[in-house]
């Protein structure tokens, strides 16, 4: 077990490293600057302020710089919200992001598997057939149109909740129901199948036989083992989430992650940018780390192999 | 006691409601598939579907649907039933674009990587574990800052990553059918590789293939429509239901209606692709979804 967590934070590393060069070159190769914007700067302004963030240099110079960089920590600074680091703005808009993506995780699960569970015991009836029709719609519905859809009927017509901005409680109602939308799709259609294929088992018919009732058998048996694999979908959900921020962010003002990034690409503000498809990079190799060994622990069987 | 009252699921009333529903399902939503389709290509034929020109700006502007304007008009006076129909041809084309993208190229690293095995299938696969490490719309954003944002773009955006997901799948039908005892004879028949790539490996393993394309059209549109809506994919004079629906998004409070539309149609052309490619698998494979 020990070993298993140390050699996956050792694969860390040159997976974070591969990742930090692709995003690095794909900055740095594109056609026009973060200052193309200010069109009338004088040529001497614009010369102090690309050797200020080393953009005058060689392409592998500027590549060395990122590297030191980033080996201590800092993400650099950023070109549009000056005086701001990278550090300093995403140690502000991460805590908040990570507040929303908790708050819609958990409320996916807390409806996801349930109806899930229910689709899957009745299975084949009018409920099954419901469950998944809303699964189905759950997954078809943009976020930006389920947004739109909860702030217009929420906000603008009963006027009982806001309708942006991150201020309090009530304000993370509506943004954490857009985000937990797909999710909770997800992981009921996930749970739905999972159980039926946990049915088919030998063990299950056993138990009936035994004697067990019906409710025993579901819930001493049949869901113990069928949310093991559900475990394994922590990974991509930590995705969906993610890629569902930069629209739930968007529409809803509120000062995180996703919002940050979306900015920060239509700025061209490179470090920004970088910094934030870092982090994000990072989340997404914890979770599956963390996902593997959770894995291993429920399940003892399963071999997880070396990446 | 016999067997089948031990199971959990009482089969006899089992597969009937779900059949029930599920054809006509399957047929409806493939007809609202083939309608949009028919409308996106008389649109790109140039044949005049509604009294007015996409770009016909009036004196009408941000009218509440009504009779001479179905779905209203923006802030240009523009009919939106007229925009919605010319945008189908966009939102609609990169769905099927970006599917025959992952259709051709994915098929074919996949094949070369599952007909190859070894140590060709295992390079070609850590590519795309690697590309598969981060989500997909956040590597299209990336991609699309250097491609640029015009339809090009926002298309190669689209194609260089969705195809990832058909070439696992082509390659692990593969690695299951080589050992197939008719690609042994076909081998022993001295066919040449690319022979039995196309004659026997492919046509046994294009069902599951059709169905995984059946599933990117409908991400390919809910891609672009939301790069579209956070302003990182196609931007006016550009028009798809996402740039239509981020038009609209402006007015929400005001003319709710300009968002309402766009988005109804892009709602109701993934769902009805989802339910396509539901009913596609089932028909393909009763064992696949109890």
């Amino acid at each position: 077990m020990f070993r298993l967590v140390v050699r996956r934070i050792l694969l860390m590393l040159p997976l974070l490293w591969l990742i930090a060069t692709a995003t690095f070159l794909l900055m740095r190769l594109l056609p026009g600057g973060p200052f193309d914007a200010e069109k009338n700067l004088p040529p001497e302004i614009m010369a102090n302020l690309k050797a200020k963030y080393h953009l005058d240099r060689p392409l592998l110079e500027q590549y060395g710089y990122y590297l030191q960089r980033l080996v201590k920590g800092d993400l650099g600074m950023s070109y549009k919200y000056l005086d701001r680091s990278v550090n300093d703005i995403l140690s502000n808009a991460f805590p908040v992001s990570l507040v929303l993506g908790t708050v819609a995780l958990i409320l996916a699960i807390s409806v996801g598997m349930p109806l899930g569970v229910v689709a899957a015991t009745r299975r084949g009836t009018i409920v099954d057939a419901l469950c998944m029709a809303v699964s189905t719609i759950g997954v078809s519905l943009p976020g930006f149109v389920m947004g739109a859809l909860l702030i217009f009927v929420f906000g603008i017509w009963l006027k009982i909740l806001p309708v942006a901005l991150w201020e309090s409680g009530w304000h993370i109602i509506l943004p954490a129901i857009t985000l937990a939308c797909g999710p909770t799709a997800y992981i009921a259609r996930l749970t739905r199948v999972s159980i039926l294929q946990v049915f088919e088992m030998d063990w299950v018919r056993t138990a009936r036989i035994k004697g067990q009732s019906y409710q025993q058998t579901i819930i001493k048996h049949v869901l113990r083992n069928a949310l093991i694999p559900i475990v394994t979908v922590f990974g991509p959900l930590t995705a969906i989430i993610i890629t569902g921020s930069f629209v739930v962010e968007y529409i809803y003002a509120i000062p995180g992650m996703g919002r940050f990034f979306v900015t920060a690409v239509s700025n061209r503000d490179y470090d920004l940018v970088v910094g934030t498809t870092l982090i994000f990079a990072v989340l997404l190799i914890v979770a599956n780390t963390l996902v593997d060994i959770a894995y291993h622990m429920l399940d003892p069987r399963i071999q997880v192999d070396t990446l | 006691m016999n067997l089948e009252s031990l199971n959990l699921v009482k089969r006899s009333s089992n597969a009937t409601i779900y059949k029930m529903l599920k054809m006509p399902v399957t047929t409806l939503a493939s007809g609202i598939i083939f309608l949009l389709c028919v409308i996106a290509i008389l649109s790109l034929l140039g044949l005049p579907l509604t009294a007015y020109a996409y770009d016909q700006t009036s004196e009408q502007i941000l009218c509440a649907p009504s009779l001479s304007h179905w779905m209203g008009t923006d802030e240009l006076g523009r009919d939106l039933l007229t925009r919605i129909i010319y945008g189908s041809r966009l939102s609609i084309s990169i769905g099927f674009l970006v599917a025959l993208i992952a259709f051709l190229f994915g098929t074919a690293y996949g094949a070369i990587a599952g007909f190859a095995g070894g140590r060709v299938d295992t390079l070609l696969m850590r590519g795309i574990d690697l590309a598969y490490a981060l989500p997909d719309l956040l590597v299209m954003i990336l991609i699309g800052v250097v491609v640029g944002r015009g339809t090009k773009g926002i298309l190669l955006a689209l194609g260089l990553v969705s195809w990832m997901g058909t070439a696992r799948l082509v390659r692990a039908q593969f690695l299951h059918l080589k050992h197939e005892e008719f690609i042994e004879a076909a081998r022993a028949f001295g066919l040449e590789p690319w022979r039995i790539i196309v004659r026997h490996l492919l046509p046994n393993a294009i069902g599951p293939i059709i169905v995984s394309l059946t599933f990117i059209v409908p991400s390919a549109i809910l891609a672009e429509s939301t790069l579209s809506f956070i302003g990182l994919g196609l931007s006016p004079p550009a028009c798809s239901w996402g740039t239509l629906a981020s038009e609209g998004w402006r007015s929400l409070r005001t003319q709710p209606y300009l968002i309402f539309w766009p988005s109804l149609f892009i709602f109701v052309t993934v769902l009805s692709f989802n339910l396509l490619g539901d009913g596609l698998a089932d028909a393909l494979d009763p064992k696949i979804r109890k």
